[in-house]
């Protein structure tokens, strides 16, 4: 079909497909971009937020924890050690000030020497601070903060003290410990997601306070500098960065100005990103199954679209090839459909005049045989009135001679046969008999003709090779008309080796292609190594009543080609002068009845 | 020899030479993998030296304390190393077929829980028992590496205050009756023990078949505990804050396990408590060796300390009878010893009666306060070590069964 020489690209649902598919996609695509981009930053700017106020959150926890327990310090200092003179009193109020504030470890009173007077623990040295620089800071009045440090027995702690005035005078120091793991649970607490961290550092890097406690007894240090300088510069901010196990890290962090210390909380980017990422999967998700759906829903229109248009090529192809009963059938009533109308009504208009044609062409055919007949009949005529008066003339005679008499007798005969061939050609011609269509075994039909002109080929130094491709194959046709067909031109084909010589008949099945509209063809070819055919004869060698040969009666290939076409089939001719012809019927398979 | 069969045994020896030093560097590597994989063989306890004395180690896999082997067990042990800092036992197996066993046992030894806490978080240790809730819950709080397994303790096994029924002060019962009102074990029980505990009225439980109903509970009440002291004259005459008799201050110190940290926030509390009445106290933190001897010498003036009480007369013989070795607290009372001696002639429906009689009279002279039977034990195993340290009911296996992870 036509239609199929068409390349894909080229096609019209093909370029409707393309541009629908294009329209309804690239919205989507845009729509997509757009929103994955927004949940991007969106998220982006949730985690930052979440983590920097998780960070502030914990950063003033841990300065408030650090405050109160300075403001605990100072005010019991202030208000009642240096009231109380009694020994047991001062030992009471510091180990109420354990019991009660789990943030103190241990709380010693020492003199202003430095000696430990009472302790919450056990003394083993009274003078293990007597020696120290903080001792001299207090007695000059001011407060005391040690750094952070890992004591003895690996507890996190920072050192405090406060002087103990009587009448303006110190007179005792209040030292401190401070449990710096009460810390801990704050940055437990501040942990975001799985394989999130939260930690406080000092000014040195090592770690305080940290999620994993490992860290600081391993006395492990963060060691990322850019977050420590701004630390160090007091510079709140956030971060992403690659940490030493080569982790991408989202942080944000906060500093702590009296202590230096810094305050992280911090998460890997890509736990930190997982909703934005399932976000971005299914906005990626709905793009895909929008534009499969979009595409799908295209194809759907578009081919409701090229449908009609389809049926218009294939109905016009139909056409052209020959089948002019054809019409396309009419679906809805748009342009297409319209179109479809016009043209079978065209088609109408077109059978009518095709028949008139036909018609027209019929009579001229009739009239050329009648006066071809007319001339034809007129030679045996002539013939036989020659013979019947010669025939007179002998009566007339005394004694006729009866051998003479049945001689003129046999040709007046012979030539009211001829007569009656003429007439019965005629006749086949000029009123054809409805065909009688039976299956019939093509190759055997064949063989029976063969067989039968065996004699004749024989005779004339033919000799007849059969090449069957396919057998036992049923073919639905009017048995003796075509066998009447591969009489003609097998004789023909015998006539045209006068020599002798080969004559090849090959059977073979052309099978359809894919396309319903197609059909399988059977191929009947006679291949003569005869003296071939002049590209004159080969215009005419169909015409009724045209023959190259003396006695032959310019039917036999007329009513050949006839009978095929009848039969939906055509004859082909082939040849080539000095080498021989090959006669090609083709007859159409049609199916069993 | 010419010149090129020189250079061909030149180049043999440097071969043979060069093959001599691959296989040495073969042998040694192969040597320092069994090395390593020998060394990586040990299975770490760690103990606290307040807790446990290194010298009763080997009492305590034997006592099942430790479960180290099964009893019968064809697998045996053999100590190759002890110091204050570690005990170390070599374990032989029968054969072979024990290559993802431990090799050896090592008992480490630590002077604080706060040490100990962080060497289960390291992971420098693989085994370790603490029965502070605090404690547990650090130790949950910072590592996913361990699995917590529950001991619970045999009935009876009970926290006390041992008092020195010889000291100056505190040999009058109406004195140690007046200290044991005046500590809080409500208190005690609700915030440290986070109530996983019994409190206690005697030296048996409430669920054991011999207690006895009616005992003084010595709920917590200043009020008599001042009363008390006043009648025996202790008050604070020069104003300094501590009760006085006789121009000598009511002071004495308690002893306990140094470093174990419910016994050191037991004390802090106990502390205030007497403090409160104007008893001056001085923390006496000590390892168990040295509580030992001074036990032994009846050398201390309280003691913090855990004790089991089984349900038979010879335990509490060994504890309150005058004549007994093991009677730490000096304690002497003629009808508590009668009973004890008529007990082992009586029926035994008449010695239950006896028992009840004799923690009667315990409960009036109060030679110890019974504070709570302490309910949970926590084993902490390090599961990134080991496999295979859990039956199906989910007890404990003893060391030598437990498999190292490959």
């Amino acid at each position: 079909m036509p239609e199929l020489q068409i390349k894909i690209k080229h096609r019209f649902l093909t370029k409707l497909l393309i541009s629908h598919i294009l329209l309804a996609s690239i919205p989507i695509i845009i729509t997509g971009v757009v929103l994955i981009q927004t949940v991007q930053n969106t998220v982006e700017a949730t985690i930052k937020d979440r983590n920097m106020r998780l960070a502030r959150h914990l950063a003033n926890s841990t300065k408030t924890t650090i405050e109160n327990a300075e403001k605990t310090l100072e005010f019991n200092a202030s208000n009642i050690l240096s009231t109380l003179k009694n020994r047991l009193d001062q030992d009471l109020v510091i180990n109420e000030m354990v019991n009660e504030f789990p943030i103190f470890r241990d709380i010693k009173i020492l003199d202003d020497s430095g000696r430990i007077i009472i302790s919450t623990t056990y003394i083993e040295d009274p003078e293990q601070y007597c020696t120290q620089q903080f001792i001299r800071q207090i007695l000059q009045g001011k407060d005391y903060q040690s750094d952070f440090y890992l004591s003895e027995d690996k507890f996190p702690v920072i050192d405090l003290a406060e002087p103990i005035r009587s009448y303006n005078e110190i007179e005792e120091i209040l030292f401190a410990k401070l449990n710096l793991k009460k810390m801990w649970e704050l940055v437990e607490s501040s942990v975001i997601g799985k394989y999130g961290q939260a930690f406080i550092f000092d000014k040195y890097g090592r770690y305080v306070a940290h999620s994993e406690p490992k860290m600081v007894y391993l006395k492990q240090q963060f060691l990322e500098e850019e977050i420590l300088l701004d630390i160090k510069n007091n510079l709140n901010n956030q971060k992403i960065y690659i940490n030493k196990d080569g982790i991408k890290m989202i942080a944000a962090y906060i500093s702590l100005p009296p202590m230096n210390w810094g305050v992280v909380i911090q998460q890997p980017v890509e736990e930190a990103f997982t909703v934005a990422d399932k976000m971005k999967r299914q906005i990626f998700w709905f793009v895909a199954f929008s534009i499969i759906l979009s595409s799908f829903i295209a194809f759907i229109y578009t081919s409701w679209i090229v449908t009609p248009v389809n049926q218009l090529v294939s109905g016009i192809d139909k056409f052209s090839t020959g089948d002019l009963h054809y019409r396309i059938p009419l679906l809805g009533n748009d342009e297409i459909s319209m179109l479809a109308e016009r043209f079978n009504e065209m088609a109408e208009k077109l059978t009518i005049v095709q028949e008139k044609l036909k018609r027209a062409e019929r009579l001229e055919t009739l009239n050329k045989m009648a006066s071809v007949l007319s001339h034809e009949i007129r030679n045996p005529l002539n013939a036989m009135v020659v013979n019947m008066q010669v025939m007179e003339r002998e009566f007339n005679k005394s004694t006729p001679k009866i051998s003479k008499l049945r001689h003129y007798l046999g040709i007046v005969a012979s030539e009211i046969q001829r007569v009656d061939d003429l007439v019965n050609n005629f006749l086949m011609v000029a009123r054809p008999t409805k065909l009688d269509r039976k299956n019939v075994k093509i190759d055997q039909l064949l063989d029976d003709i063969i067989i039968s002109q065996q004699a004749e080929a024989l005779h004339s130094g033919v000799r007849v090779n059969r090449k069957y491709y396919i057998t036992n194959l049923d073919l639905l046709v009017d048995e003796k008309k075509i066998r009447q067909v591969f009489l003609n031109i097998l004789l023909n084909a015998i006539q045209a080796i006068p020599g002798g010589g080969n004559l090849e008949i090959e059977l073979d099945l052309l099978k359809a292609t894919s396309d319903e509209d197609q059909i399988d063809w059977v191929l009947v070819k006679f291949r003569d190594t005869g003296k071939g055919i002049t590209k004159e004869q080969l215009a005419n060698i169909f015409d009724f009543y045209y023959s190259t040969k003396s006695n032959g009666t310019g039917l036999g290939l007329s009513v050949a080609r006839q009978i095929v076409e009848e039969h939906g089939g055509r004859i082909e001719v082939e040849s080539e002068l000095g080498f021989g012809s090959v006669f090609s019927v083709f007859l159409p398979k049609v199916k069993k009845i | 020899m010419n010149k090129e069969s020189y250079i061909s045994i030149k180049y043999l020896f440097l071969l043979i030479e060069c093959g001599v030093i691959l296989f040495l560097l073969q042998t040694k590597t192969s040597f320092s993998q069994v090395d390593k994989n020998e060394s990586s063989r040990l299975l770490i306890v760690g103990e606290l030296l307040g807790k446990v004395a290194p010298e009763d180690i080997s009492r305590l896999i034997q006592s099942n304390y430790y479960p180290v082997l099964r009893t019968n067990s064809e697998i045996k042990l053999d100590r190759v190393d002890s110091s204050p800092q570690q005990v170390v036992y070599q374990v032989i197996y029968p054969n072979e077929n024990y290559l993802n066993r431990p090799k050896q046992i090592v008992f480490k030894f630590f002077e604080s829980e706060y040490r100990l806490i962080a060497a289960i978080i390291t992971e420098e240790i693989d085994f370790a028992i603490t029965e502070s809730y605090e404690a547990a819950e650090e130790i949950d709080n910072s590592t996913s590496s361990y699995t917590i397994h529950f001991r619970y303790p045999p009935p009876n096994f009970i926290k006390l205050i041992a008092y020195n029924n010889q000291h100056h002060i505190l040999k009058n019962e109406k004195i140690r009756r007046a200290l044991t009102y005046a500590i809080n074990r409500n208190n005690i029980f609700s915030r440290l023990l986070r109530q996983q505990a019994y409190l206690a009225d005697g030296p048996l439980s409430n669920e054991s078949k011999f207690h006895t109903s009616g005992l003084d509970e010595y709920k917590f009440s200043p009020r008599k505990a001042i009363q008390l002291l006043q009648n025996e004259n202790w008050k604070d005459t020069n104003g300094d804050g501590i009760l006085d008799r006789n121009g000598k201050p009511f002071q004495f110190s308690i002893t306990y396990e140094k470093g174990v940290l419910l016994d050191e926030q037991l004390v802090t509390r106990i502390k205030i408590d007497w403090n409160k009445l104007g008893i001056d106290v001085i923390r006496n933190p000590l390892f168990k060796s040295e509580i030992k001897k001074r036990l032994a010498q009846k050398n201390y003036d309280t003691i913090l300390m855990n004790h089991l009480f089984e349900e038979n007369i010879e335990s509490f013989e060994a504890f309150f009878k005058s004549t007994s070795k093991e009677n730490i607290l000096g304690y002497k009372n003629r009808t508590v010893d009668s009973y004890i001696d008529l007990y082992k002639i009586q029926a035994p429906s008449t010695q239950k009666v006896l028992l009840q009689a004799i923690q009667k009279q315990i409960n009036e002279d109060h030679p110890a306060a019974f504070l709570f039977f302490l309910w949970v034990d926590r084993y902490f195993v390090n599961r990134n070590k080991f496999t295979n340290f859990m039956d199906q009911k989910g007890l404990l296996l003893p060391f030598t069964e437990w498999n190292l992870k490959k």
